[in-house]
């Protein structure tokens, strides 16, 4: 079995995912099998921005828990820099997503024993490639990013549903990951505290991480620079925005800044005439 | 990652205080109890061993009343080669009603037990004082068995006065002996220590004589083969044998089964503890099934995941079992005290430092073990369909069980309520479980206490229901007394009916031609009936019953048939029912043989009167010499 230090994997590759012939199958029962993923074959390349848009049922969350080993595939291969995952144990895949590769989920679910600071810190604990000091010193600069450092102390319980999601991003990012997979990240978020999530998520990516997002939302998949269109198990069709317009300061627009200039709005019609014209 | 494990503990020790709570009393208490059962074993056993081997107790005692022919059993003695030391003990019986002790109101009249007053033995069997040595009263002093201090309330230098009418004397009490082997209070026999010259004076006033024939065998597992020659050399055998195991095992009774409760007391609370925690977890688990999930999305080892849960119950059932056993600690003496008075104290204290912490340990263990065990099913989760928002189980529960439709008379709330039972059994039979452990605690003592209140309950003790039952002692009068008593009885217009019975010793014939002792009671056994387990009581002269014991020992059922001489001939006889009891080892049988006591031959060696009444009462000691 190939064995691999997941810190020494190479970051020269250009490509960080590379999936082909992925295909997924639900056993519902004897000689009854549903097919989730038909043989997807798929490219991220490092520093990407990418959406994965499509009807309820059409194979989004399974081509994203897939990719990333959290889901054993039926078939194909999927490679993540230069990794074959799917012949990796499941301690090894685990450590390659706490080492590699952040999440963040619709519902953020974080330990109800730990406040909010050790949720984010629990991770890079686990991690044990830094010290505990470059933990929480990467958690606060984390906190200060998202604007929360003033509940870093508190309890989960006390915090909203928009500054959950950024502990969620804080933890997604606790450990320098190579990627950011979300599932619905804004899912559960009123309009204002998706456009402050996908700031942030926006930022993220200037920063030189490879962000890839499973949503419904045409705003927020008008933030990302490749929009993929999936049907009943395969990607059918893939725009290319390019990069989201920036101001003379490089900034996106500011808080809540989905939409927020003129260039981002036009952007958005695009996508959705786009998305009408596939069915959407 | 410790500080991090120890925030979650501190949090949900907060969160969740009152199941931790119960959790740690449970664990606690169980802890406590184990400990100090284990103490208590342990004590009691070095204890007994100390006290056999201080005292040299005899390994097989032959008692007899009546004549005795000395030369005989010592030139026996001499040459039977299992025979290390022997001695013949000499005791004179005193009767409860010439005996005072201390300030006690009344005298030994009433008092259950055989006295008798000895010297201290020259070989072997020492009476013990309380550093347990060797006794040895001056003359006037006596050494009072240590059953009457707590009993009759005695302290050092009080009085005992023997006082017959005739002869009066008065001791001062010098100590209090232990006695390896009439210690305990269930041997109905109680040896008091006097000087020599005390004892002199005794024996020319009393005439109650009595003997205990001891033997000190080279290799004491071998008792059953000197107690067999013994009985086959014809030697005096009026009186019962015993050897030392059962000194061993009345020794140990009473604070063995307080043991022996405490520990099964513990154990049952353990289990209460492990379903408590089973049932903690899996809800525990039910509630955070997302965030398991979640945790194990974003790559954290299911072994960290699992540790997370497991910190709260090593803290739990760590800080629990020391607690119990610092209860323990402090309780042990207070606990340990009955033993320690009455068999002395151990001189192996390690064990007794070792094996109490260790049994805490052993409940802290398991608790965190079981614990463990139960997190395993952490690694049943599976990410994905936690995060699909899939059920905790998988989705396995069975939704067509019980549709709501059924029952259309049926209220929705119930028939909801039914189909959750039915869909989770393993969950809903927890509960049950918890539930009826705790009642076994609750009801199992409460039944122990009423099956032993219960009137019946001499059924099974080989002993037919009636309201009196009189044992006559073993003595050479013994004929004349059973016909005195049984003329008594009969003129007394009170007695409805009374049945005299006479256990008796027929020589029972193997088909292999070998030959065996057995105790038969003889006597009409219709009057007073017996629960059979099978079978009915035996009518004719050729039908006899035996006990569970024997008829497994004999291989006999109802309807087989065994050889018994009776008056030097082979009688041929029916087992016509199997019957429990707990007497003379459970080995016994009862017969309709009618025995003449008057002309007791070889073949009835031990006779037991008996007779029974239907009204209760007392007779005068005074006025009927055969109760004496």
């Amino acid at each position: 079995m190939k064995t691999m230090n997941t810190m020494n994997m190479s970051r020269t590759n250009s490509t960080v995912i590379e999936a082909s012939q992925l295909t997924k199958n639900y056993v519902l029962g004897k000689d009854n099998e549903l097919p989730a993923l038909k043989a997807v074959d798929l490219s991220i390349q490092r520093g990407e921005f990418v959406a994965v848009m499509g009807a309820s049922g059409s194979g989004k969350s399974t081509l994203l828990y897939n990719i990333c080993g959290m889901d054993r595939m039926s078939s194909g291969r999927v490679l993540f820099n230069g990794v074959e995952l799917s012949r990796l144990p499941e301690p090894a895949l685990a450590r390659i997503r706490l080492t590699n590769m952040g999440f963040i989920f619709q519902q953020i679910h974080l330990l109800k024993n730990l406040s909010i600071f050790d949720n984010i810190v629990l991770s890079g604990y686990l991690c044990g490639n830094r010290t505990r000091r470059e933990v929480e010193q990467r958690a606060a600069e984390l906190m200060e990013q998202t604007g929360i450092t003033e509940i870093a102390g508190n309890d989960i319980t006390q915090a909203s549903g928009g500054q959950l999601q950024r502990v969620g991003i804080c933890r997604a990012l606790i450990n320098k990951p190579d990627i950011i997979f979300g599932d619905e990240p804004t899912g559960a978020l009123n309009s204002k505290a998706s456009g402050e999530i996908m700031d942030l998520l926006g930022g993220v990516h200037r920063e030189g991480t490879t962000v890839m997002l499973v949503t419904h939302d045409v705003k927020v998949a008008s933030r990302t620079e490749r929009v993929l269109f999936m049907v009943d198990g395969c990607i059918v069709a893939e725009k290319r925005l390019g990069a989201w317009p920036t101001d003379e300061n490089g900034s996106d627009g500011g808080v809540a800044g989905v939409g927020a200039n003129a260039d981002g709005k036009a952007r958005e019609a695009e996508l959705a005439q786009w998305l009408i014209e596939l069915g959407f | 990652m410790m500080a991090i494990l120890f925030r979650i503990l501190r949090r949900d020790a907060v969160r969740n205080r009152v199941i931790m709570v119960v959790i740690f009393a449970l664990v606690a208490m169980s802890a406590f109890l184990l400990s100090s059962g284990a103490g208590l074993i342990v004590q009691l056993k070095t204890s007994i061993d100390a006290l056999f081997a201080q005292s040299m107790a005899p390994h097989l005692v032959q008692m007899h009343a009546g004549e005795l022919d000395r030369k005989q059993v010592e030139g026996w003695a001499a040459a039977n080669p299992l025979v290390d030391q022997y001695q013949i003990v000499e005791m004179i019986t005193v009767d409860g009603s010439h005996l005072t002790l201390g300030s006690w109101p009344s005298t030994e009249d009433n008092g259950v037990m055989d006295i008798s007053f000895v010297v201290q033995n020259e070989h072997f069997d020492f009476l013990l004082d309380r550093n347990n040595q060797p006794m040895l009263p001056g003359p006037g002093e006596i050494g009072v068995p240590l059953y009457y201090r707590e009993a009759r309330d005695l302290a050092l230098g009080d009085r005992v006065r023997i006082d017959t009418g005739a002869f009066s004397r008065e001791f001062r009490i010098a100590g209090f002996v232990r006695d390896a082997m009439m210690n305990p209070s269930i041997i109905h026999s109680k040896r008091f220590l006097v000087h020599q010259s005390d004892y002199a004076a005794l024996r020319s006033n009393l005439p109650g004589i009595e003997y205990l024939i001891e033997f000190h065998l080279s290799d004491a597992s071998r008792t059953g083969e000197l107690a067999a020659a013994y009985t086959e050399a014809r030697l005096p055998d009026r009186g019962p044998s015993v050897d030392h195991r059962i000194f061993r095992v009345f020794n140990a009774l009473t604070d063995g089964m307080v043991a022996a409760v405490v520990v099964v007391l513990s154990l049952l609370l353990m289990l209460i503890a492990v379903l408590c925690l089973r049932f903690t977890i899996v809800a525990t688990i039910e509630e955070d099934y997302r965030e398991i999930g979640v945790m194990k999305a974003i790559g954290m080892d299911r072994r960290d995941i699992r540790r997370i849960y497991l910190i709260k119950y090593i803290a739990l059932g760590g800080i629990a079992a020391v607690a119990g056993y610092l209860v323990s600690l402090a309780a042990g003496p207070a606990l340990r005290a009955n033993i320690t008075d009455f068999l002395g104290s151990a001189e192996a204290p390690l064990m007794l430092q070792l094996i109490p912490p260790a049994a805490a340990v052993l409940v802290g263990a398991m608790v965190v073990g079981s614990a463990a065990l139960i997190l395993r099913r952490v690694h049943r989760i599976s990410a994905v369909a936690a995060l699909r928002g899939r059920a905790v189980d998988g989705g396995l529960r069975r939704v067509g069980v019980l549709p709501l439709r059924t029952g259309r008379r049926a209220a929705v709330n119930i028939v909801l309520g039914i189909r959750d039972v039915t869909q989770r059994p393993r969950l809903f039979a927890l509960v049950v479980g918890i539930f009826a452990v705790c009642s076994a605690i609750i009801l199992v003592p409460f039944h122990f206490h009423s099956t032993l209140n219960d009137p019946s309950l001499t059924a099974y003790m080989g002993i037919s229901r009636s309201d009196i039952r009189i044992d006559l002692r073993q003595t050479d009068r013994v004929a004349t007394r059973f016909e005195e008593m049984v003329d008594t009885v009969a003129a007394d217009a009170e007695v409805a009916r009374f049945s005299p019975l006479v256990t008796a010793r027929f020589t029972l014939l193997h088909e292999n031609g070998t030959q065996e002792s057995m105790a038969v009671e003889t006597g009409d056994f219709s009057r007073f009936p017996l629960e059979f387990v099978k079978g009915a009581a035996p009518r004719g002269e050729n039908e006899i019953a035996l006990s569970v014991l024997n008829a497994q020992d004999l291989e006999r059922s109802l309807g087989d048939s065994l050889v018994l001489l009776v008056d030097g001939k082979e009688r041929a006889l029916t087992v016509s029912g199997i019957y429990q009891d707990v007497t003379n080892g459970g080995r016994t049988a009862k017969a309709p043989i009618p025995v003449e006591l008057s002309t007791r031959g070889s073949s009835i060696r031990r006779g037991l009167p008996t007779w029974t009444d239907t009204s209760p009462r007392l007779w005068d000691r005074q006025s009927h010499n055969w109760l004496g």
